[in-house]
């Protein structure tokens, strides 16, 4: 039977550039399918420590 | 090979003493068939198999039935088990037990990993699997169903799941970008520029900062600099300062409005309301209403409309018409209560969207515009301390609520207030910024300031969206490229699987569906372009016919949903020849089911089978045509035990069985029964014509005498006595069976145990001759190109042959 971490395998040869990605994307996959709550929940820290990094930096000056 | 030696099963689901199913009939592995109405417990068996390879039951888990209620109540999680007992060189056992402390995985013992090496694809098919085939409007779901038969549910489930993640985001990046591109329009329409970056908005920032005689920036950091300074000389200027202030609340204004009223939508809610309460009662039946139209789409269908189909008690009168009456009574309170639901959600979502807009609008901390707009933002005050509560109502279930009485509260009408006064306050603060602009260097240097203060909080939002848009766009297009290249793959393994086993789903429906020569070659066609996507072809008249629904009905949908599923259990299961049918024969016509047993008797014959229907007549088919199988009956079930449950026998193992016990009465009965379902198939493989008997009264001499004559007549050569015909001569000697062909359903007619016996021995050497215990069929005649053949369907039994004649004495 085909299993899917073999696939991921293959599907990261086939593209290296992706590998990262993929390596994080693999934390969310299960034999239940994709924990899609638990991916939506890091996305949105992804965004908000980006728009946090933003801040700090218009900050910097005010600060000194 | 691995073979299944016994199932057993404890504790799960309705099963709460140990159910076991013996696969071994004397030294040999067999298959099993369990009978059972509805409710018994039977389909717990396959749940447990399910969850034995999953560790979860799909269907139940999508109905939202927890990993904790698969153990029988009763056993409060322990000892709750599927213990699978094998004939192998090193398999001897595989048992799942439910975990209390961790309830995703069973504890596991025995050989199971070496089983499940071997057992891999799904060999399970239930009735409500093979509906979603045929009935789900969902093109998906019949994509879904070919996935899963080909080991590739996780793949799907991934895809599925991965689908939803990734629309979610898709559309997170859509809301970003139009922030991103408002702000960049912001920008510009201040700068009068078409580039957003950071020098175009310092050097602007310097313009009004050289005007003021500011200190310039280099940066975008030191913008703040430049704002407090002006703030600074604007507190000096206090017409200035409130003019910066009304055109800041004159922002946030035009960003408040439009309100819209809530009071209609409250007054119809209301009115709904009082409606549905009037009739709460019949609003409690309403969770019947799905299953009523499902039931006038299944009974249309059945040819035994008589019987319901769901709790299969038989119903005096016209069941379609009963519960078609039914249904319709609940439709418009149906309609109602889907309006009434509606409606509650528009007047929930309308109080949220309020409830933003204060939260925004209340920010302001001008003190004079605090005090020109007091009472609006006393109403303010009053609507957002309200509205949480009445949504808070609102969110209650229909039955929890007593009265519904929202329309008159103080909120609502003060929502209204404030919509009527919407063209005054525009108006008194356009007024306002009117009067304080007279002044062209007071006007400039507010303006500045506004200018000023709004390019930096748009620069600072254009800033930050562009880093999200950049993040997640990064993020999305991996996931697409992930995706596709997922997507691909499961279509490509599906085209390829399916190429393989098409020779056996075609064979197999073919077996199913032979009645209708012009419907065949039954394909699977992928719908390019599309992700989830699966359509039937067949070939109809020569033709090929996409989609196949356009001629085919949804029973023969159903033959190639089985075909299918058998076609693909034969090509992954080579390892462990096994499959379980959970009375997928219900969506047959009753005149295909044969067929079905026929189907696996000719292509299954090495595999083991276990085989659950509800239906009496299937089972005693089934019994018929697999002597050989374990047979039980679930005769009923109760919470403290669960299934009670018996073996069976089969017709011929009764008879023997009481005349054994010498009870000539039922053995007579049970022979005449079956004698009479007999000489039914082979009247009809025989193509006998029997005399039309109004009343519809027949005996067995009504069958018995055209078939004999109809075999002497096909299967005589000249002076050539056929062995059947001797022992045709043998069965119909004396009175005894003449008698016994008019009068064996009256008890009062006294036949011997003996008597009884001499005429099923006889019919039994009879049988002999004309049943083929490989292919489990009786000998049917057929004429090919003026050529007379008596032979069963494999034509290993072919009467015809030399060795059964013997020269006429």
């Amino acid at each position: 039977m085909p299993e899917l971490k073999d696939w991921i395998a293959g599907f990261k040869i086939d593209k290296p550039e992706l590998n990262d990605f993929v390596v994080k994307l693999e934390g969310f996959i299960s034999d239940t399918g994709f924990n899609t709550s638990k991916f939506e929940n890091a996305v949105a820290i992804g965004l908000q420590r980006k728009e946090e990094e933003v801040i700090k930096t218009f900050r910097e000056d005010v600060e000194n | 090979m691995l073979k299944i030696k016994k199932i057993t099963v404890e504790n799960f689901r309705g099963l709460r003493l140990p159910v076991s199913i013996d696969f071994v009939k004397g030294s040999k592995t067999t298959s099993a068939l369990i009978y059972g109405r509805n409710g018994t417990g039977k389909s717990s068996m396959v749940d447990a198999w399910e969850w034995l390879h999953k560790f979860y039951i799909e269907n139940l888990s999508r109905e939202g039935v927890l990993l904790t209620d698969l153990p029988h109540k009763a056993s409060g999680g322990i000892n709750s088990y599927i213990s699978v007992d094998f004939q192998h060189t090193s398999i001897n056992n595989a048992t799942a037990t439910f975990n209390s402390k961790k309830i995703t995985t069973p504890t596991t013992t025995g050989e199971y990993n070496e089983f499940r090496a071997l057992s891999s694809y799904p060999n399970y098919l239930r009735y409500t699997d093979l509906n979603d085939f045929i009935c789900n409007k969902r093109k998906a779901a019949r994509y879904e169903y070919i996935a899963k038969y080909f080991g590739l549910e996780k793949f799907s489930l991934l895809q599925d799941t991965l689908q939803t993640s990734l629309n979610k985001q898709l559309s997170n990046l859509q809301k970003l970008q139009k922030d991103f591109e408002a702000s960049s329009n912001a920008i510009n329409s201040i700068t009068g520029l078409t580039t957003v970056d950071e020098a175009t908005v310092v050097k602007f920032i310097n313009t009004i900062a050289s005007k003021h005689k500011i200190s310039a920036i280099t940066t975008f950091k030191q913008a703040e600099n430049v704002k407090a300074a002006l703030q600074k000389i604007i507190q000096e200027n206090p017409v200035a300062k409130e003019l910066t202030e009304w055109k800041a609340f004159q922002l946030r204004q035009n960003q408040f409005y439009l309100i819209t009223t809530a009071k209609v939508n409250c007054t119809a809610l209301e009115e709904l309301f009082t409606d549905l309460k009037q009739n709460e009662e019949s609003v409690k039946q309403l969770i019947l209403s799905s299953l009523y139209e499902q039931s006038i789409e299944v009974i249309s269908k059945l040819e035994d409309k008589s019987k319901c189909p769901v709790c299969d008690e038989a119903f005096d009168g016209d069941l379609l018409q009963h519960v078609t009456a039914k249904h319709n009574s609940l439709a418009a309170l149906n309609k109602k209560k889907t309006e009434f639901d509606a409606k509650k959600s528009l007047v929930e979502k309308q109080f949220e969207v309020i409830l933003r807009k204060i939260a925004a609008i209340e920010a302001e901390s001008s003190a004079v515009v605090l005090l020109a707009f007091q009472s609006f933002f006393d109403d303010l005050k009053t609507i957002a301390s309200t509205l949480p509560t009445l949504n808070a109502t609102l969110k209650k279930q229909l039955k929890d609520l007593a009265t519904l009485s929202i329309s008159n509260d103080e909120a609502i009408a003060k929502i209204d207030t404030i919509i009527s006064k919407e063209v005054a306050s525009k108006t008194l603060v356009a007024d306002k910024i009117a009067a304080l602009s007279k002044d062209e260097k007071t006007k400039n240097l507010a303006q500045d300031y506004t200018n000023l203060s709004n390019i930096i909080d748009n620069f600072k939002s254009h800033s930050i969206n562009k880093e999200k848009v950049t993040y997640l766009k990064n993020i999305t297009d991996n996931l697409q490229t992930f995706f596709n290249s997922l997507t691909s793959y499961i279509q490509t393994e599906i085209q390829n699987t399916f190429t393989v086993i098409s020779a056996d789903v075609v064979d197999y429906f073919n077996v199913l569906e032979n009645s209708n020569p012009d419907i065949k070659n039954p394909a699977l066609k992928l719908i390019t372009g599309k992700d989830k996507a699966v359509e039937l072809e067949i070939e109809f008249a020569s033709e090929k016919i996409t989609p196949a629904f356009k001629f085919l009905s949804e029973s023969q949908v159903n033959s190639f949903g089985l075909a299918f599923f058998l076609a693909a259990v034969k090509r992954f299961n080579k390892d462990f020849k096994f499959f379980i049918l959970d009375d997928v024969v219900n969506s047959f016509d009753s005149f295909k089911r044969p067929r079905v047993a026929k189907l696996i008797a000719t292509k299954f014959s090495d595999f083991q089978v276990l085989m659950i229907t509800h239906d009496q007549i299937f089972f005693d088919t089934v019994q018929r045509k697999f002597p050989e199988w374990q047979r039980y009956k679930f005769t009923s079930w109760d919470y403290s035990t669960g299934p009670k449950f018996k073996p069976s026998k089969n017709y011929l193992e009764e008879i023997q069985a009481h005349i054994d016990e010498d009870n000539p009465i039922t053995a007579g009965q049970t022979l005449g029964k079956y004698l009479e379902w007999t000489f039914g198939i082979l009247c009809q493989n025989m193509e006998t014509p029997i005399p039309y008997r109004v009343e519809n009264i027949y005996t067995l001499s009504d069958y018995y005498n055209p078939l004999a004559k109809r075999f002497r007549d096909k299967i005589k050569l000249p002076n050539k006595q056929h062995k059947l015909f001797e022992l045709l001569d043998d069965f119909e000697t004396g009175t005894i069976f003449r008698n016994y062909c008019v009068h064996w359903k009256n008890e009062a007619t006294q036949f011997t145990s003996e008597e009884i016996e001499a005429i099923f021995k006889k019919w039994v050497e009879i049988e002999e001759i004309i049943f083929c215990t490989s292919c489990k069929s009786f000998a049917h005649y057929k004429n090919i190109s003026n050529t007379n053949y008596v032979r069963c369907d494999c034509g290993a039994a072919n009467l015809l042959e030399e060795k059964y004649y013997s020269p006429k004495k």
